[in-house]
């Protein structure tokens, strides 16, 4: 079944290839659930947000870039309040070791 | 016709204000009807005449609805909880310029258009509970604006080179309208500008710094003004980090939220007693059993009589409404009042 107003073939582009990458293992256990909050495509590019800071009080947000015509993971960043809510900060997910 | 039987419509249902000032309404038009006040438990119907039709056009979002005119019962089941209250027809509405189209579910429910407003007063439940109690069933209600804001922040955070960006960064989210008598809030597709809910994640003095579906993170300014209800009518000093907070105010040109009302884990729930303990009862609800501890100044009403403190006429299985705050990531709460229809 399709959501967020994307086909099957479409979603499971975006989110399989998500789901795949080294930088998504290297944060799925932070996630609160492991169901993406949102999934988009804009100029061939496809999106994926996940909500996290599952573990504490302080949330997390993780969004990913996908090209789908390269069918690879082209971002991955992970988004976090300061303490206060002025900021948000953006970094870089490191990609989680390749297993052995 | 019941709760239960003869459905005549399915889909979402919001609130507005009508007549005479109420709970978070102020003074307004009667409505179409000439009758509608917000304390009265009525609601605002799109098909009660031609005139009515011809405003609304449910048609053009592919919906037919019947025709109930003024004065008209329904029972209006809340598909989230089973809560079920009656109202009779009081206004033309909603049109379908506001949020038709809009999708919301509740487990394998799914209502895809607004199809009725109810009054302030029937949105709050089966009585009127307390003049300063938030809209409890609100529904969440995405609204694009929103939701593309959000994407356009989040695409942007993904492909860019920013380390951080101001938390305001996903607003303006609500636009300010040039009305007749000045500058006024709009509404954004149906999102509220002055109602917020969310989670606390942080308190920077004054400041609740709260995260929400809508918005990542938002600051919400308490004043010395702002009344505050946690179980009871209360002070900042009892909010804490990770209590659920809803909030009617208004926001400032830098984004904040500046509350002039605030509910502090607030919960509004049908539930039937199912045993009864000196100090708790614990309850079945349609999502679970739930622990609702009694404290100090727990009162119940019975058969819409007075609130008392004498709880003695409650008894295992007896459907009631309460109205509570949750302990958060729990299922308990402690009880504020309990509505028996004894």
């Amino acid at each position: 079944m399709a959501a967020w107003g994307l086909d099957a073939d479409d979603l499971k582009a975006v989110v399989g290839t998500v789901k795949r990458s080294p930088a998504y293992r290297a944060i799925c256990r932070e996630l609160q659930v492991r169901c993406p909050r949102d999934v988009w495509i804009e100029d061939r590019k496809g999106f994926v947000h996940f909500d996290g800071g599952g573990a504490g009080p302080v949330p997390a947000w993780f969004v990913f870039a996908v090209d789908l015509d390269a069918r690879e993971v082209v971002a991955a960043r992970r988004l976090e309040p300061d303490d206060k809510g002025h900021e948000i900060r953006i970094m870089e997910v490191q990609p989680a070791p390749v297993p052995a | 016709m019941s709760c239960t039987t003869n459905q005549v419509a399915a889909g979402n249902m919001t609130w507005f204000c009508c007549g005479n000032a109420w709970g978070p309404c102020g003074s307004a038009g009667h409505g179409a009807c000439g009758t509608c006040n917000s304390g009265s438990h009525q609601c605002a119907w799109p098909n009660i005449s031609d005139a009515c039709v011809a405003i609304t056009r449910p048609q053009d979002c592919g919906i037919s609805l019947g025709r109930y005119g003024c004065g008209h019962g329904f029972y209006v089941v809340n598909k989230c909880n089973s809560s079920c209250v009656f109202v009779t027809v009081a206004d033309c509405g909603p049109d379908n310029e506001q949020l038709l189209r809009q999708f919301t579910s509740c487990g394998s429910f799914g209502g895809r258009n607004r199809i009725v407003d109810l009054t302030a007063s029937a949105w709050v439940g089966h009585r009127q509970p307390e003049q300063r109690d938030p809209p409890l069933h609100r529904p969440q209600l995405g609204g694009a604006m929103n939701e593309l804001d959000r994407r356009q922040f989040l695409t942007r955070a993904a492909l860019g080179s920013a380390t951080a960006v101001s938390a305001t960064a996903l607003g303006p989210l609500v636009p300010l309208a040039q009305g007749a008598d000045g500058p006024v809030i709009a509404p954004v597709n149906g999102l509220d500008p002055n109602f917020f809910e969310g989670r606390i994640v942080g308190i920077d003095g004054s400041t609740l710094v709260v995260t929400s579906d809508s918005y990542l993170i938002r600051r919400i300014q308490v004043t010395n003004g702002t009344e505050i209800w946690k179980l009871r009518d209360t002070t900042f000093d009892q909010i804490v980090v990770n209590d659920r907070l809803y909030a009617r105010g208004v926001v400032t040109d830098s984004g904040d939220f500046v509350a002039q009302s605030v509910w502090v884990n607030i919960v509004n729930l049908h539930v039937e007693i199912s045993s009864i303990r000196s100090d708790r009862l614990l309850l079945n609800h349609v999502n679970g059993p739930l622990v609702g501890h009694l404290v100090a100044d727990t009162v119940a009403a019975y058969n819409v009589g007075p609130e008392t403190r004498d709880l003695s006429r409650l008894r295992p299985g007896l459907h009631v409404q309460m109205i509570g705050a949750w302990h958060p990531d729990t299922n308990e709460i402690d009880i504020a009042r309990i509505y028996a229809p004894i």
